[in-house]
């Protein structure tokens, strides 16, 4: 037990490098576009906000809060960034054979496991909270200011109009996090079913990128033309049930227990996976 | 350490890897590990220590390695040159290895200078031969002074001075008490070194005896006999009941355990031998007689080989 925490710990900060890197990628290219956003808000004087493109509702936002931290973890680059390290914890080991290192070092592969998740959410914790730091610093600088539940133009990038808007205050950062979390352990998990970095990253991404949004844009579809069945079930957006959590839309029944049901299904196929699987010499 | 191994099996799909595997490693020998190409030497060891599943199991003084207290500090063990990462240097490896298992952080230079790499410390692994990577996997196991070390192949592609030193190494360290398990497919390089062996074939023990008692198995030996009176001395041989057969015009074997009785014979009969050569069955001879058709990969032989190209070119 204790050797598995020393080698999470260990691999965690062997892995500090290619983390420290993907972070900052990830940090440049969230800056960069929202940035460019406030750049386009200036040229085409109208009013822009801040966090997930095209989410102009305030009422289906109340995680936006006084941070606006909330929605920019979401932004999928970051989220694709950020689970480039994590992918790599367990499918690294696969890729170069060294789980038979590792379990001689550390027979308990529960625990080898359990370190490993551990220390790979650990570093999503840090890396979500430097986001919110940054965005912070940056928050004066966005056209879209929100304190206390009111969303206001900012003084300094004032547009068009100084729209208020009064959102239902409730922190969900907390929200937020744990949704990160949510699609890092898919990821990992997936990481380690297909033992394979690239796809533990593209998989998710690709399902949450295309699958689910062909899904929405059938949903359209289907609303408009007035057929009353889905063309793909609820239950299987994953990531759109994940958001609709965070923002409670009440239009997604059971949202949570959906996102955090497949997590917990894809949770326990790996781990059943890390424990019976011989280990390539 | 006591080492015992009961019932050890493994089948992939229909195919048996590990027959029914028992046997006993006793404290202060080194025990060879034989077996061709794809016998399931390698597979037993990952089993013995948790690595590969399959039924049976692996005792240490009463313990599976999983249970026991400190084995990762109490069993060194190198199960081949893949499990290191490319990027990380020898001394990295070595650090994170010591880390983990609660090693002083000392030791690695002390290892790394004793298998010959302290000048190498810095390289990355994916820069080292298969030489030096079996040298690290070697410093590893040694990394927490183990009572129990596993080798697997730790002689290949290592230069005739490492060899050397491994095998003086090796017979310190089992001296000291300690118990030593090696693989190999050689059983000239196991010979010179190992107090038991435990031979395996598809998977199934096939002997399991002191290095000694192998030996016994050698078949009566024989002796060429070079004379220029090849049918005097043969017809001689076979009045005194001597088992004899013409192997060239001026060559007789003589199958006999001892060659004084028919050289004497010889000399009082005036027969001139020019050369006395010993025939026996060798250790690789035993072996391959007690391995033969129980090989996965057997190798056809050069004139079959040579038969088909012919074929194939016509």
């Amino acid at each position: 037990m204790v050797n598995a925490l020393r080698y999470g710990l260990v691999s965690s900060l062997k892995l500090s490098k290619p983390f420290l890197f993907f972070f900052i990628s990830a940090l440049v290219l969230f800056c960069v576009v929202e940035l460019s956003q406030v750049a386009v808000g200036l040229v085409n004087q109208v009013q822009l906000q801040m966090g997930t493109p095209g989410a102009t509702d305030p009422a289906s936002f109340p995680g936006l809060s006084t941070f606006g931290a909330q929605a920019s973890v979401m932004n999928a680059l970051f989220l694709f960034f950020l689970s480039i390290p994590v992918a790599g914890q367990f499918a690294q080991e696969y890729r170069f054979n060294m789980l038979a290192n590792t379990f001689l070092m550390a027979p308990n592969r529960i625990a080898d496991f359990a370190s490993k998740t551990v220390f790979a959410l650990l570093y999503v914790l840090v890396s979500v909270g430097l986001l919110s730091l940054a965005v912070v610093l940056l928050g004066p600088l966005l056209p879209l200011k929100l304190q206390d539940g009111t969303a206001t133009a900012s003084p300094i990038f004032a547009t068009s109009a100084n729209i208020t808007w009064t959102m239902t205050l409730e922190n969900s950062w907390w929200r937020v996090l744990l949704y990160v979390f949510g699609y890092m352990v898919i990821v990992m998990s997936l990481s380690i079913i297909t033992k394979s970095q690239t796809l533990g990253v593209l998989l998710p991404f690709f399902y949450l990128g295309l699958v689910e949004t062909v899904a929405s844009f059938a949903d359209v579809l289907v609303t408009q033309k007035s057929i009353e069945t889905n063309w793909i079930p609820e239950q299987l957006r994953f990531f759109r049930n994940g958001q609709a959590w965070i923002n409670q839309d009440a239009a997604f029944s059971n949202a949570g227990l959906i996102y955090f049901g497949s997590c917990l299904i894809l949770l326990v196929i790996s781990l059943l996976l890390f424990l019976r699987r011989d280990t390539k010499v | 350490m006591l080492i015992e191994a009961t019932a050890l099996s493994k089948r992939y799909g229909s195919r048996i890897v590990v027959d029914q595997l028992s046997f006993s490693l006793e404290p202060g020998k080194i025990t060879g590990f034989l077996g061709p190409n794809g016998a399931g030497k390698s597979t037993t060891m990952s089993m013995m220590l948790g690595l590969a599943r399959g039924k049976g199991e692996t005792l240490f003084d009463g313990k599976t390695y999983k249970t026991l207290k400190d084995g990762p500090r109490r069993i060194g063990a190198y199960l081949g040159p893949g499990s290191f990462h490319p990027r990380h240097t020898a001394r990295e490896h070595l650090r994170i290895s010591a880390f983990t298992r609660g090693i002083a952080l000392y030791r690695v230079n002390d290892v790394l200078d004793a298998v010959g790499l302290g000048t190498a410390a810095s390289m990355r692994v994916k820069g080292m031969s298969t030489g030096m990577l079996q040298k690290l996997g070697i410093a590893t196991a040694l990394l927490s002074e183990p009572e129990v070390l596993i080798l697997d192949e730790p002689a290949n592609g290592l230069d005739p001075q490492s060899v050397q030193w491994l095998r003086s190494f090796l017979q310190d360290f089992a001296k000291s008490g300690n118990t030593v398990l090696l693989s190999s497919h050689l059983i000239h390089e196991i010979a010179q070194f190992a107090d038991n062996l435990l031979v395996i074939a598809q998977g199934e023990l096939i002997a399991s005896e002191s290095l000694d008692s192998f030996l016994k198995r050698q078949k009566p030996s024989s002796f060429r006999i070079r004379t220029t009176q090849v049918d005097t001395f043969a017809s001689l041989l076979e009045t005194h009941n001597f088992q004899q057969s013409r192997a060239s015009e001026d060559v007789l074997e003589v199958y006999s355990e001892n060659s004084t009785p028919f050289i004497r014979l010889a000399l009082d009969h005036g027969i001139e031998i020019f050369e006395i050569q010993p025939v026996g069955s060798n250790l690789e001879d035993i072996f391959l007689e007690l391995t033969s058709n129980r090989s996965d990969y057997v190798s056809e032989s050069p004139s079959t080989h040579n038969a088909k190209k012919g074929r194939n070119r016509g």
